[in-house]
């Protein structure tokens, strides 16, 4: 689904207001006005009558303050009390996703269905195609036995009239893993022993009953504190925002953090471990070698194909070797990854050097809240400049492709990408551990379709993010010395 | 025959609010009703200031403001104009 829409408005006017109320000191005493706000009497409901979608507000204010919506038991406890316990935590915790029972539709099961526009023809490809003896004609047109239903679609597949539909459950389809389902009472529960935080549930519900736990406040108290902030920006953030890398990192600097860098930097030192390790391996006898820079793939690989944990590289992700980096120049100061990745939050709860983890999402809705033009701003001039692969990293391909561009030439790659972790991905990676697959000994994989430029946390189409990254790259120099 | 101006704001509060990528309104539009549009973008029109998001993204056709901007409307309006 397009992140362009009415669900995704919401949760960011919910950021904006908290960002604003807690820059005017009032979060603790104005934020459970939010729903009355938000939904004002006068209101067409969106649902079934205005309380609900209140209620539903309330909801996405808790989880919009770092907090799960499956922790609210008690309806009676004020979004003020939420929001003075998330200006008192120490830190966040995961899991990173959250479902709001409230808000979830408890869509119909996965299933086909026959519509009004069977003819109740004489030939009935249907009845006769279908392996299960499922389908009856009844008074002229064709049912669907759910009990005998197997769900293959080959009924869909023959009719001429097209009168087959599938009815879907929009969050369980998107799931790579599995790990969302319907519960008892129907409402979607995610079963985080699956849950590889990718994000794709979020995108993909269309009643947006699934939310992340928004760190936007942790970063405003750190923003408001006396230490240095540091904002390291993902390679996707080009494209993201009117204006230019430079006017952004001005943005950033106008909403109070002290030094902006790009996590591009982090990539080259990926890039250059990346291919020492895979020169290493390879010179041990190992078939091939995964990279290991996309979060959610590694949290696939280490709870649904174990079998592949071996080829995983354990060079580590660019985000962490820009966080070490700062921690390093001043081991005092806070870091902020902000990236288009869900996924980023978790693997920041486990690491140590990374202290928050902002999407570009949230970003947006501080320089909103903060009254920030950044087209208006002079943008400011980066310290160092990273390659042009490691900028790149942001688009399907750009990691092999990196490794490829700095190991010589006599390393022999032969990479291919993964672009989009599906069911069936999964299991082309299960042949590769298990050597049924040879065809290449550098594997790239990236949850999302096209990289990370279409991350769940991003704003900017796939399309034209992908364009302004590659803009920039052309820009930049080679990290190759070829 | 007179181009239709196409203004889409670039501020940052239409930009989050789902202002990114109107520019694709002019797929929905025909070969024909494409060479008549041009799109132009504009800094921050000032409308949202006053505290209403939910009317973000603003666009504005011919001068004419459109609020609560999406790819459909623009392109619906602009055949409007094409008359």
């Amino acid at each position: 689904m397009q992140c362009q829409n009415n669900a995704t408005k919401i949760k960011r006017e919910i950021l904006i207001r908290l960002i604003e109320l807690f820059n005017k000191g009032e979060l603790e005493t104005k934020t459970r006005n939010i729903p009355f706000q938000m939904i004002p009497k006068e209101q067409e409901s969106m649902r079934c009558c205005i309380y609900k979608d209140r209620a539903i507000i309330r909801l996405r204010s808790i989880a919009a303050l770092g907090w799960a919506a499956e922790s609210d038991t008690d309806d009676s406890k004020l979004l003020n009390d939420y929001a003075r316990e998330a200006l008192e935590r120490e830190a966040l915790e995961g899991p990173v996703m959250t479902v709001l029972d409230l808000a979830c539709k408890g869509c119909v099961n996965n299933r086909y269905f026959i519509t009004d526009v069977c003819q109740g023809c004489l030939a009935r490809p249907c009845m006769f195609n279908c392996p299960k003896d499922a389908i009856t004609v009844v008074n002229g047109r064709s049912i669907i036995d759910p009990d005998k239903c197997i769900d293959c679609g080959k009924c869909q597949t023959v009719c001429p009239y097209n009168a087959v539909t599938k009815v879907s459950v929009p969050c369980e389809q998107a799931c790579p893993v599995g790990a969302i389902s319907k519960n008892k009472t129907g409402k979607a529960t995610i079963d985080f022993d699956k849950c590889t935080s990718c994000g794709r549930c979020m995108r993909s519900c269309p009643f947006g009953a699934v939310m992340e736990k928004s760190q936007v406040i942790d970063v405003a108290r750190a923003l408001k504190k006396e230490c240095e902030v540091v904002a390291m920006l993902a390679p996707a953030i080009v494209g993201q925002f009117p204006g230019s890398l430079e006017q952004i990192a001005a943005g950033l600097v106008k909403l109070g953090f002290d030094r902006v860098v790009e996590v591009a930097q982090g990539a080259d030192v990926t890039t250059v471990k990346e291919a020492e390790e895979f020169i290493e391996r390879m010179a041990k006898g190992e078939p091939f070698m995964t990279t290991s820079c996309c979060p959610a793939y590694v949290q696939s690989v280490k709870k649904h194909i174990t079998d592949l944990l071996p080829y995983v590289s354990e060079t580590r992700t660019p985000m962490h070797y820009t966080a070490a980096a700062e921690k390093e120049r001043n081991k005092d100061c806070v870091t902020v990854f902000v990236g288009p990745c869900v996924a980023k939050r978790q693997e920041g709860f486990d690491d140590d050097c990374v202290d928050y983890v902002l999407t570009f999402e949230e970003l947006g809705t501080f320089f909103v809240a903060n009254n920030i033009e950044i087209e208006q701003l002079d943008g400011i001039v980066f310290d160092s400049q990273p390659s042009r692969e490691g900028r790149g990293f942001a688009i399907t391909g750009g990691v092999a492709g990196a490794v490829e561009a700095y190991a010589p030439d006599d390393a022999g790659i032969k990479s291919v990408s993964i672009n989009g972790l599906s069911a069936k991905a999964l299991k082309k990676l299960q042949m590769y551990a298990e050597g049924k697959l040879k065809d290449a000994n550098l594997i790239e994989v990236m949850t999302c379709e096209g990289g990370c430029v279409a991350g769940a946390g991003a704003m900017a189409t796939p399309v034209s993010a992908s364009r302004e990254v590659k803009k920039i790259c052309e820009a930049s120099c080679s990290i190759s010395k070829k | 025959m007179d181009k239709i101006t196409v203004e889409l704001c670039m501020g940052t509060t239409c930009f989050v609010m789902g202002g990114s990528g109107l520019e694709d309104f002019v797929n929905l539009l025909s070969p024909e009703e494409r060479c008549r549009v041009e799109i132009v973008p504009s800094p921050c029109i000032g409308l949202c200031k006053d505290r209403e998001f939910g009317k973000a993204p603003y666009a504005r056709i011919n001068g004419e403001v459109v609020p609560e901007a999406t790819v459909r409307l623009l392109a619906e309006k602009v055949r409007n104009c094409i008359g």
